[in-house]
């Protein structure tokens, strides 16, 4: 059901609070906010939820977007790395290149962008689609926000971070959520439920279950065809998603998911903000403002940001010759914006 | 024991000849694709042959040697039968000479996650190159009419009474192969699993493409890490460790003689590789050196046993078993058996006491069976 969510409409997106959660319990897994509650933030572990600012939507969450930084280094985190081997006996002209997995950590200390859900049911495909898109760039536009700090100033507490942000996608499963490659592969080595351990644990439930999986890499052409044909796969379901982090300049790397084998995409912080065409700008407010289109932005660029002040908006906007970026004087008062705020800012397309 | 009843056949074991072709050309030619080390080839198998008794003839043992004997029926008046050759077996000095000899070695993991209250023991396949350099029992080919006879009895252990008395020229450790399971055409199940994803060939069209040559190529192709054995086919899994029906016989001598038969496997068709320190085998450490002496007819023979019986000689090697009596000092034996060593009167020779109350062993049958018993 549409609940006149509109694609033109003037968006927020924020910090969850507590208010939020119920209206996140609508799209999330259950078992997801058992395991951890989206109104606590930390400074590696961010979630941001996206609201429409409509009065008749009361700024219900509408989508929600989980940032997680320096990934790995409180729990292991653990990743297949698809590599390639190739066996060559020349003198009998044989030679074979095989895929290889094997498991690692390869994305230690990355930043992670997870939990993206939507309200589907409120939601048709078109409004998913950007407001899946406003997530992704609202998450990324954050990060290049304090990529451009001192780093020392974004987050004091926290270890220097490493620039790939990676996204992981869900792989190949049937109805019932069983994935083909986990029948082909980690079920011979945990037979245990894994529908209670995902209960129990979250998503570190493949932490834990990594510790029964082989060490060494497995040569993927002994899996059986079903498991070997799911790597790397992107379950149907997930096409939106897929096509915002496309969009933004994410690739799929050379990593998929434990249980599924689904595809981690990844994307280096500073190629992103090129392709996303993120810039600095100075804010110009105007009564009498006609927008060329739309932008995100985000207050505070370069010394003059605000590492604690994670409030982005998605606006009607226009960038003059100066390079400056001019806004009503409605949406300046409504978001608490100023002539001559500093900015960073991208072009969105809704 | 089902024990022949009177007048045994009497077996002799001697060192090939070149007059052997014809019967080693018999026993190659009836196994099947993988279960022998024999090339199913005349040019081939004379080669081997010459290569057999030139190692017999030097005394530059350069650890490349191979040593084929020949299993006969003992011709005489007293015995009957006749001279055809029933068996061959073979040693080489050296598995994998100047290169590398592959085998999987099973080993078991454990995982545990304590979170997940779980521990699994986890069996994998490690391709290795442990038995490089040790040396290998080859070949062992008997006529199935005699297969419960005790002329396979002889026909493998007298090879290691010969290792003994010549241990300068082999390895202070022993392995043989078996062949593992596989049907008619040559399919293994273990084959299909795995070496088939690298070479996308069936194992018989493997052994056409390498012409006989040193098969260490094929695990250049394999991979070098772990085969986890839960992810492999049922039937597949099943297969490593077992034997083919044709290897049972030759297996249950070597089980018997005390080898390891739990570490290693085949890395084409899963048969067991068992591997043991020659010291530590059964006849190598019964067997000690006494003097042969013939009995004359008017002996009373007591306290017979039977005792394999092996010349010292290198070129002239041979090896009976026979009932004897045996002191410290000797071994009384019938001249049947005194003659077919061809020793001298107090000529020393070495000697080893076989169970033969604890195998399963009948008079020969009458007619020839079509399938032989067959070791690598």
């Amino acid at each position: 059901m549409n609940m006149g969510v509109t694609m033109n409409a003037v968006w927020q997106v924020r910090l969850a609070k507590s208010e939020d959660i119920a209206a996140l319990s609508a799209f999330l897994p259950p078992a997801t906010l058992e395991l951890s509650d989206p109104s606590e933030h930390q400074a590696d572990d961010q979630w941001l939820v996206a609201v429409p600012m409509a009065a008749a939507l009361q700024s219900t969450a509408m989508g929600c977007i989980r940032v997680r930084r320096n990934i790995g280094l409180d729990q292991p985190r653990y990743w297949y790395h698809v590599g390639c081997v190739v066996h060559a006996a020349p003198d009998l002209g044989l030679f074979h290149r095989q895929r290889t997995l094997l498991i690692g950590n390869d994305y230690t200390g990355c930043t992670e962008l997870t939990d993206i859900a939507t309200h589907d049911r409120k939601l048709d495909i078109s409004q998913r689609r950007m407001l899946t898109r406003l997530l992704v760039r609202s998450a990324l536009l954050l990060l290049h926000r304090d990529h451009l700090l001192p780093f020392s100033e974004a987050n004091p507490s926290l270890p220097a971070p490493t620039n790939k942000i990676i996204a992981g996608l869900p792989g190949l499963s049937d109805d019932l959520g069983i994935a083909p490659f986990w029948q082909g592969l980690g079920r011979h080595f945990y037979a245990g439920d894994i529908r209670l351990a995902q209960a129990r644990f979250g998503a570190l439930w493949l932490t834990h279950v990594a510790a029964l999986l082989p060490r060494h890499p497995l040569v993927a052409s002994l899996l059986n065809e079903s498991a070997q044909a799911a790597i790397g796969c992107v379950h149907a379901d997930a096409a939106v998603l897929q096509d915002a982090l496309t969009e933004l300049g994410l690739r799929a790397g050379e990593h998929v998911n434990l249980y599924d084998a689904g595809p981690v995409f990844e994307g280096d912080l500073e190629l992103l903000r090129r392709v996303s065409g993120v810039y600095p700008r100075t804010l110009v407010v105007q009564a009498d403002f006609e927008a060329s289109g739309w932008c995100l932005l985000v207050k505070g660029a370069g010394s003059d940001a605000d590492a604690s002040n994670a409030q982005l908006c998605l606006i009607p906007a226009r960038v003059n010759f100066q390079g400056e970026l001019l806004i009503s004087d409605e949406s300046a008062q409504r978001l608490g914006l100023q002539a001559g705020d500093q900015v960073l800012a991208e072009e969105f397309k809704p | 024991m089902k024990l022949m009843s009177s007048a045994p056949k009497r077996f002799l074991l001697r060192p090939c000849e070149p007059e052997d072709l014809p019967a080693l050309e018999r026993f190659a030619a009836a196994s099947p694709v993988g279960i022998t080390t024999l090339p199913n080839n005349r040019a081939a198998l004379a080669d081997r042959l010459a290569r057999s008794c030139h190692a017999f003839a030097t005394d530059d043992a350069s650890g490349e040697e191979i040593y084929l004997f020949a299993l006969q029926e003992i011709c005489s008046e007293k015995t009957g039968g006749s001279d055809k050759v029933i068996g061959i077996s073979g040693i080489a000095a050296r598995a994998g000479f100047s290169d590398r000899f592959y085998s999987f070695r099973n080993e078991f993991v454990v995982h545990r996650s304590s979170a997940l209250g779980v521990s699994t023991r986890v069996h994998t396949l490690h391709l290795c190159h442990d038995l490089t350099d040790v040396s290998l029992l080859i070949s062992f080919h008997i006529d199935a009419a005699y297969a419960h006879t005790l002329a396979p009895q002889l026909l493998s252990r007298a090879r290691l009474l010969f290792i003994a008395q010549h241990p300068e020229r082999f390895a202070d450790r022993l392995a043989a192969e078996s062949a593992g399971i596989a049907d008619d055409n040559g399919r293994c199940p273990l084959w299909d699993a795995v070496g088939r994803r690298f070479f996308g060939m069936d194992y018989p069209a493997v052994e056409r493409l390498t012409g006989g040559r040193s098969k260490s190529f094929i695990a250049d192709l394999m991979p070098p890490s772990p085969v986890y054995v839960p992810l492999l086919p049922e039937e597949a899994q099943w297969a490593i460790g077992q034997l083919h029906p044709v290897a049972e016989l030759p297996f249950s001598i070597l089980l018997d003689e005390g080898f390891d038969t739990d570490t290693y496997v085949d890395i084409f068709d899963g048969g067991p590789t068992v591997q043991e320190r020659i010291a530590m085998l059964k006849t190598v450490s019964r067997s000690r050196m006494i003097a042969a002496r013939c009995a004359e007819e008017k002996d009373l023979i007591p306290a017979l046993s039977w005792q394999i019986v092996a010349s010292s000689a290198l070129g002239q090697f041979r090896a009976v078993l026979t009932q004897a009596t045996t002191t410290l000092e000797e071994v009384t034996l019938d001249r049947v058996a005194f003659d077919a060593l061809g020793v001298m009167p107090g000529e020393r020779v070495r000697v080893a006491q076989l169970d033969v109350a604890d195998l399963d062993v009948r008079e020969v049958a009458p007619t020839d069976m079509p399938v032989n018993e067959v070791s690598r």
